[in-house]
């Protein structure tokens, strides 16, 4: 029976532990320049077996090159990859045995689903049976079956992508590669495609790296996100780490909306308008002195109807804009406190039952210090960065 | 279930990569032919032009003695002007046609750009001959030409203008076919004139078309031997002049002096060609909205009349030449015969030269068709950090700016040398055949190289990760998408190399005389009416073979609907 059961490893990023057996995967010190353009500078990181890592960044921070370098269709200007301690980082695409799939799905249009599918297979000299079995699988795998005689262009896009998966996972390659696998096809069929892919590659055990710009595909699928940034790795960690407790500006923003306060550090404590608290414990680093800036996401800030006498951490504020997002309610608040910064609040419906809100009113706002996510005032820029496409 | 599950990992070793081995090997391969099909022979020219009879290097002395010479300065002044007239009238012709092809709604536009194109299938030398059956001295129409006599730049520039028509044409439907039908509506949203928005709209979007056509035209025009040698009389020409100095004088250094002159003008087309094709890719954004012509009743009927303006002279060009082939003795005996057919009784070559044509197509067609897509598909699918490639590629679009004539003079330079271990093909149809690929090379090299850039990179990717060899992939894929492009290409090359006259006149041997020589010696003999019967050979081999692809295309894309109608969306 099939071990669906191996955990990913949550594990710190890399190389503190000296008795661990080598990763699955460990690409150490790439860099790789396409003319005087770097693309790429020092990528360092693990990938364990089973685990399903995504590389996750704006389009031109290098990560659709880290993959093909990875799957050997690109040569790193510097810097060595190993798969269990063997160099592999001079193997030509084939013989790493890594299985990819393309955001252009690259199914031969001349060839049905099944002569798609077995491709890899034929060249393995593998008895016809065993082609048929191994094809009959991967259709049902795919939901597919009876399909196989079709051609690419009678699927729809979606049908493409689960067939060119097929193909890929075909000659049972060692590490599945993703490239953007979802971002040609229409939203829903994206969410769906993207629970089968999890699901298939829970099922089969299989190592894979994806490589994707849509932070939510990053945080909903991987076991672990590198965040990328200009050909350099910001961040590595569970999507949860990743969400809320960035290590950068330019990755808080990245992965959903913050809001940005200015702030002040000194002897460990941070001040943002009339409110100053220690400053939460990850953040408590040297560079976060001086000037800082502090972030909370919208969800994190609760709404309280005003008692007048308001406890350490709630500061009354005046609602200036409220927008119904559907599962949501945006409300946008400015709080003199903060020396009139705007601030905004994401409002579940159920929060709104309990406590209805119209623009003009006067609430007070909780802000939870402990969520606060702190980094130097230089970042200030990576904001804008974050929210480009 | 659980053998899809990860095997364990057999052991990684580095073998021999004969992919990349092969890839070397083929790529030096086709450079190095390449090298010898086109670059050393044009060296060979180069180097010629700077040597006296013994051979010894003399500078720029051939140039300074051509230049003294009133006789031969003479005739790049006549080409010069005659290449001009030319471009002032079948430039405005040409975007007049296509104007009416592409952009109203008159009927049988197949049929109209067919006889547009009809000029390309037969030699240059078929409407010098029946312009002479027209105007010549005892032409049908001479009264039009009103005591003036068609031997000169007259029938130089008519015949030019018939023979240039179908470039224009090309280019021009191209051109206009290409627009943005969201351009004119909003145009037309904002209440503008017809006038306005051709000269704001249309007129723009086919300037680089214009620019192009007319290079072309200028060049094609100066370097075409077969007209001016049939129509010119006593008016000298470049093209001519080099034959002259080279069959006539012998005077191999003043020949390859004025190789070298005509080589200018075609590597300045080269040149604005090569700038322009960046500007024209630019033009269409893959969003626009094709435009669609709307009928308009006077509109359509002038544009119907200026075809069918246009198309009479040609019809009537081939079809003069048509009558005068099956007539016994022009003017005298216009009884109906096949006498002109037995091309026997004319030259001693008689139905062999035809039959050396059409095997010179064949071998043109096969061996060009492989060497371009091959060298095409390196190029596109492999250049990645290959010099060698990168140098093939340059090579491959040098043949656009030399004129056959050049190179076929470029061919007697090299392959003459004693020397040289390749003179053995000297005076066989191996060499007519390099001579004819090399010549013709750059446009199956482009055609090929859109084809392939038309199919997805990551193919190759794909099949590499699949641990396919990219031979199998070029067997089971590429190729198999690329079939029409590829006989696109083989026709092109079959085509031409019926009609080529300027680029094998000085290699071809007794025993290899083709079709399109033959016609000038019949005409040199006088013997117009054969002259005309083997051009008209050729034209028909030519349509035959044209409407052979047509058809095969058609079945071949019917039989692969299935899988093609992807394609045409991508």
């Amino acid at each position: 029976m099939l071990d669906v059961s191996r955990p990913a490893k949550h594990l710190a990023p890399y190389g503190d532990d000296e008795a661990r057996a080598a990763p699955f995967l460990r690409v150490t010190g790439i860099d790789k320049h396409f003319g005087s353009f770097k693309a790429l500078s020092n990528v360092t990181l693990d990938v364990e077996a089973g685990e399903f890592v995504c590389f996750l960044g704006p389009s031109g921070c290098g990560k659709s090159t880290l993959l093909r370098i990875i799957a050997g269709l690109e040569r790193q200007n510097a810097g060595t990859i190993h798969s269990l301690d063997q160099d592999i980082s001079d193997l030509p695409p084939a013989q790493r045995q890594f299985g990819i799939l393309f955001q252009s799905y690259a199914l031969f249009p001349n060839l049905n689903v099944r002569e798609n599918i077995v491709y890899g297979l034929r060249n393995r000299r593998l008895a016809s049976s065993d082609i048929d079995s191994r094809l009959n699988e991967l259709l049902e795998l795919i939901d597919l079956k009876g399909s196989e005689k079709k051609y690419p262009a009678q699927l729809s896009g979606g049908q493409q992508q689960r067939v060119a998966l097929a193909r890929a996972i075909a000659p049972s390659p060692r590490l599945l590669l993703l490239d953007e696998p979802l971002s040609a096809l229409d939203a829903k069929v994206r969410v769906h495609l993207r629970q089968q892919i999890r699901d298939l590659q829970r099922r089969l055990g299989l190592t894979t790296i994806m490589v994707t710009h849509d932070q939510e595909e990053a945080l909903s699928m991987a076991d672990r996100v590198v965040a990328m940034r200009d050909g350099e790795v910001e961040q590595i960690g569970t999507p949860t780490e990743i969400y809320h407790r960035p290590r950068s500006l330019f990755v808080a923003g990245f992965v959903g909306k913050m809001n940005i306060l200015p702030g002040y550090v000194s002897n460990g404590r941070l001040t943002v308008g009339s409110l100053s608290f220690p400053v939460p414990a990850p953040y408590d680093t040297p560079e976060n002195q001086g000037d800082v800036i502090a972030c909370l996401r919208p969800e994190q800030l609760r709404l309280r109807a005003l008692t007048g006498s308001e406890a350490g951490d709630t500061l009354p504020a005046r609602l200036t804009h409220l927008e119904f997002l559907g599962a949501f309610w945006r409300a946008s608040l400015v709080v003199p406190a903060l020396g009139d910064a705007e601030v905004v609040a994401d409002l579940s419906s159920r929060d709104m039952s309990d406590l209805p809100v119209t623009v003009g009113d006067r609430v007070g706002v909780c802000l939870p210090r402990e969520r606060c996510a702190v980094f130097p005032a230089s970042q200030s820029g990576q904001i804008r960065e974050a929210a480009q496409p | 279930m659980t053998d899809l599950a990860t095997s364990p990992a057999p052991a990684l070793r580095p073998g021999i990569d004969w992919e990349k081995a092969s890839r070397l090997v083929t790529g030096v391969l086709m450079l190095t032919i390449a090298l010898v099909i086109i670059v050393l022979p044009l060296y060979a020219l180069l180097s010629q032009s700077f040597e006296d009879h013994q051979g010894n290097f003399v500078g720029l002395a051939n140039f300074v003695s051509y230049a003294t010479d009133p006789i031969l300065r003479q005739s790049l002044i006549n080409s010069l002007w005659v290449a001009s007239l030319t471009v002032a009238l079948v430039v405005p012709l040409g975007f007049l046609f296509s104007y009416a092809l592409t952009r109203s709604c008159i009927p049988l536009k197949g049929a109209f750009k067919g006889i547009a194109l009809l000029p390309i299938l037969a030699p240059s030398l078929l409407p010098a001959i029946a312009l002479i059956y027209i105007f010549g001295n005892q032409g049908y129409l001479k009264w039009l030409m009103f005591g003036h006599t068609i031997y000169g730049p007259v029938g130089i520039i008519m015949a030019q203008v018939f023979h240039c028509l179908p470039f224009v044409v090309l280019i021009m439907t191209t051109a206009l076919a290409t627009a943005d039908a969201r351009l004119y509506e909003a145009a037309e949203t904002l209440n503008t004139s017809r006038w306005r928005i051709f000269w704001t709209i249309t007129f723009p979007g086919v300037r680089y078309g214009l620019i192009n056509a007319s290079f072309v035209v200028f060049t094609t025009a100066i370097v075409d031997f077969g007209i001016a040698k049939v129509i010119g009389g006593k008016f000298n020409m470049l093209a001519v002049d080099v034959y002259r100095q080279i069959i006539g004088q012998a005077n191999f250094q003043m020949g390859a002096v004025i190789g070298v002159i005509l080589l200018l003008p075609a590597v300045l087309t080269f040149v604005v060609e090569r700038l322009t094709y960046k500007h024209q890719t630019s033009q269409l954004t893959s969003r626009a909205v094709m435009l669609q012509p709307t009928p308009s009743r006077l509109f359509d009927r002038l544009m119907l009349a200026v075809a069918v303006l246009i198309s009479i002279p040609i019809l009537g060009i081939i079809g003069t030449a048509i009558f005068a082939s099956f007539v016994t003795l022009w003017p005298y005996n216009l009884s109906f015969s096949f006498d002109n057919f037995n091309f026997g009784a004319f030259d001693p070559g008689g139905w062999l030269s035809y039959w050396n044509s059409v095997e010179m197509a064949a071998w043109t067609a096969l061996f060009g068709t492989v060497m371009a897509f091959c060298g095409a598909y390196l190029t596109e699918k492999h250049r990645r950090g290959s010099r060698v490639l990168l140098g093939y590629h340059i090579v491959a679009m040098v043949p656009l700016a030399v004129p056959g004539i050049v190179l076929g003079l470029g061919y007697v330079f090299f392959f003459n040398l004693p020397s040289n271990p390749l003179n053995v093909l000297y005076g066989t149809m191996a060499i007519m055949v390099m001579c004819t690929i090399g010549h013709y090379y750059t446009v199956p090299h482009l055609m090929a190289l859109t084809a392939l850039k038309q199919i997805d990179n990551e193919f190759e990717a794909a099949s590499q990760a699949l641990g396919v060899s990219f031979w199998t992939t070029l067997r089971r894929v590429t190729i198999p998408i690329s079939i029409p492009a590829i006989i696109d290409i083989a026709t092109f090359f079959f085509v031409n190399a019926m009609t080529t006259v300027a680029g094998v006149i000085f290699i071809y041997a007794s025993t290899t005389k083709v079709a399109s020589i033959a016609v000038v010696a019949l005409n040199d003999t006088g013997d117009d009416g054969a002259a005309c019967a083997m051009a008209l050979m050729i034209l028909y081999t030519s349509a035959g073979v044209k409407l052979l692809q047509v058809l095969i295309t058609k079945v071949l894309l019917r039989s692969q609907q299935q899988w093609r109608s992807s394609l045409r969306d991508a």
